[in-house]
């Protein structure tokens, strides 16, 4: 029963971080503040697709042990089957190591973006920003 | 009749508390430079949550990118560009230095 | 007074409305996640099929019509099973490079920069771990078939290096030895390249032998015989390079760190070369 508890605990969690960075992004007022909620949003995603992979018992990593560049022994389908029942799903990590890439090279371009946007206008705030631009247009 | 729980998973809703107490201080923390110090805090938390996942190649990606990179290219954009957040406009107007008196 | 209240007033309700709408989301889609039968509370027991097929699958040495020669489960679905994906991953991050250069468009570069850094300890530290970390950068990526690690990895490693060195021994240790964005941006193109280069060879070598090649193929298959080895003979001794897992991992290991130093190179510059490079002022 513990077990389930801490388990409901883990995955709620996940979803109340996802829900907060949601909130963040859409309203706090400066762009810097929304770069960080993007941040934490993409990881929160990645940490969520990794912990579905997980399967109870032992868990292990989806790497086949003792095999280096000069030591490779002829592996059969006995001692491939012990490795099946006990690695964890290796799919979702697959995923996440792209995803973590593209969600820096996707911060990196946006960051950017902010930088020119202080050049152009003097301030960060989105509310100032549109006042700017009502006092320009007039 | 309490079944046991393992030592693992204990560890594991250890960490997602810290990482969810840290992201709510990131939210309402107004001077920029301590919510990029709070974000790095919270990335830690989930290194060490892939860690008791079973995922070392994440953990190699994660550690470089998450609590390096991010942390560092935050801080270059705070030095270009201002480093305080203004929750009411009338605050941000006067910082500015518009008169604001009606 | 009046029209910021009651501006503020309307943020206020704004602000309500999309909290409740961000819960709402949420608890929509996790409950529809949970009840459908794909996570269950605690986790299933044993491992789904797909997952147990790749397990089974990709060092299996009395079935070698479906391997892919290497132990690491991680690398060999990311370059061999679903090598498209990454290679146009890699694509995307190239993209991105690209539009951040727009920053310093028009920097000519060649200024006097003299290296001002931190203290004097912080400089002496700094160039003894200057040494070892891309070297544990490298080897990161030299085992990727083998052990935890990969392209992505090593080049991530490489690049925290490089941000010690602006920080600690100031932006002028790169430009005094001549780290320019071209050489930069060549390097990544060059890593780029290598890979397009390996993902396209099998396909040609099969088409001049009438055979049927594939994008991205690593090993021998009975409906496409043609493959890039899985052992190389040196003195005797027998080395297990994974068919073309080794030398992309290299190629990624060169894109991703050169991608990286040239973003925050361009990063660290200061504000006026980035205010002229920018070509906002006219």
């Amino acid at each position: 029963m513990i077990n389930e508890i801490l388990w409901s605990y883990i995955y709620a969690s996940v979803i109340a971080i996802i829900a907060i960075t949601i909130y963040g992004m859409a309203s706090r007022p400066h762009i810097t503040k929304k770069l960080i909620m993007l941040s934490i949003l993409s990881d929160t995603a990645c940490l969520m697709a990794v912990l579905i992979g997980v399967h109870s018992g032992t868990i292990k990593p989806p790497v086949f042990p003792g095999i280096s560049f000069t030591n490779h022994p002829q592996v059969g389908t006995a001692e491939l089957d012990i490795f099946s029942y006990e690695a964890v799903d290796p799919i979702p990590q697959v995923l996440v190591v792209t995803a973590i890439v593209i969600g820096l090279a996707v911060l990196l371009f946006l960051s950017y973006i902010a930088i020119l946007l202080y050049q152009k206008y003097g301030t960060l705030d989105v509310r100032l920003i549109e006042l700017r631009r009502e006092w320009d247009s007039v | 009749m309490i079944e046991q729980a393992s030592l693992c998973t204990l560890l594991l809703a250890l960490f997602m508390t810290y990482a969810i107490i840290l992201t709510y201080k990131t939210l309402t923390e107004t001077n920029l430079v301590k919510a990029i110090i709070y974000s790095a805090g919270q990335a830690i938390a989930y290194t060490l949550a892939l860690v008791l996942l079973a995922a070392p190649d994440l953990v190699l990606a994660y550690v470089a990118v998450g609590v390096g990179m991010y942390t560092v290219l935050f801080l270059f954009v705070v030095s270009r560009t201002e480093n305080h957040e203004y929750e009411s406009l009338e605050e941000a107007l006067k910082a500015m230095g518009v008169d604001v008196d009606e | 007074m009046s029209k910021s209240k009651a501006r503020e007033n309307r943020d206020i309700t704004k602000e309500i409305i999309v909290a409740i709408f961000a819960s709402l989301l949420i608890i929509v889609f996790a409950s529809a996640i949970l009840f459908s039968g794909a996570i269950a509370i605690p986790p299933q027991p044993t491992n789904r099929p797909l997952a147990s097929f790749y397990l089974r699958t990709t060092y299996n040495w009395e079935f070698k019509w479906l391997w892919s020669s290497s132990p690491e489960v991680v690398t060999s679905i990311l370059w061999d099973h679903r090598g498209i994906d990454t290679v146009y991953e890699t694509g995307v991050f190239f993209f991105a490079i690209i539009g951040a250069l727009m920053l310093i468009r028009n920097y000519k570069g060649g200024s006097k920069y003299k290296a001002v850094g931190m203290s004097i300890i912080a400089r002496s530290v700094t160039k003894i771990t200057l040494v070892s970390i891309p070297v544990i950068a490298l080897s990161i990526a030299l085992h990727g078939h083998l052990t935890p690690g990969g392209g992505f990895q090593g080049g991530s490693v490489f690049a925290v290096s490089t941000l010690l060195v602006i920080i600690a021994l100031g932006l002028g240790f790169f430009i005094e030895r001549g780290w320019t964005k071209h050489r930069l941006l060549g390097l990544h193109t060059l890593g780029i390249m290598i890979i397009g280069f390996i993902a396209l060879s099998l396909p040609i070598i099969g088409f001049f032998r009438s055979y049927c090649g594939y994008i991205m193929q690593n090993q021998w298959k009975p409906w496409s015989p043609l493959g890039l080895g899985y052992v190389f003979n040196l003195f005797g001794i027998e080395i297990l390079y994974s068919g073309s897992l080794l030398f992309l991992n290299l190629a990624g290991f060169l894109a991703v760190s050169a991608g990286l130093t040239l973003a925050f190179i361009a990063l660290a510059l200061p504000k006026e070369d980035i205010r002229k490079g920018g070509g906002l002022d006219d």
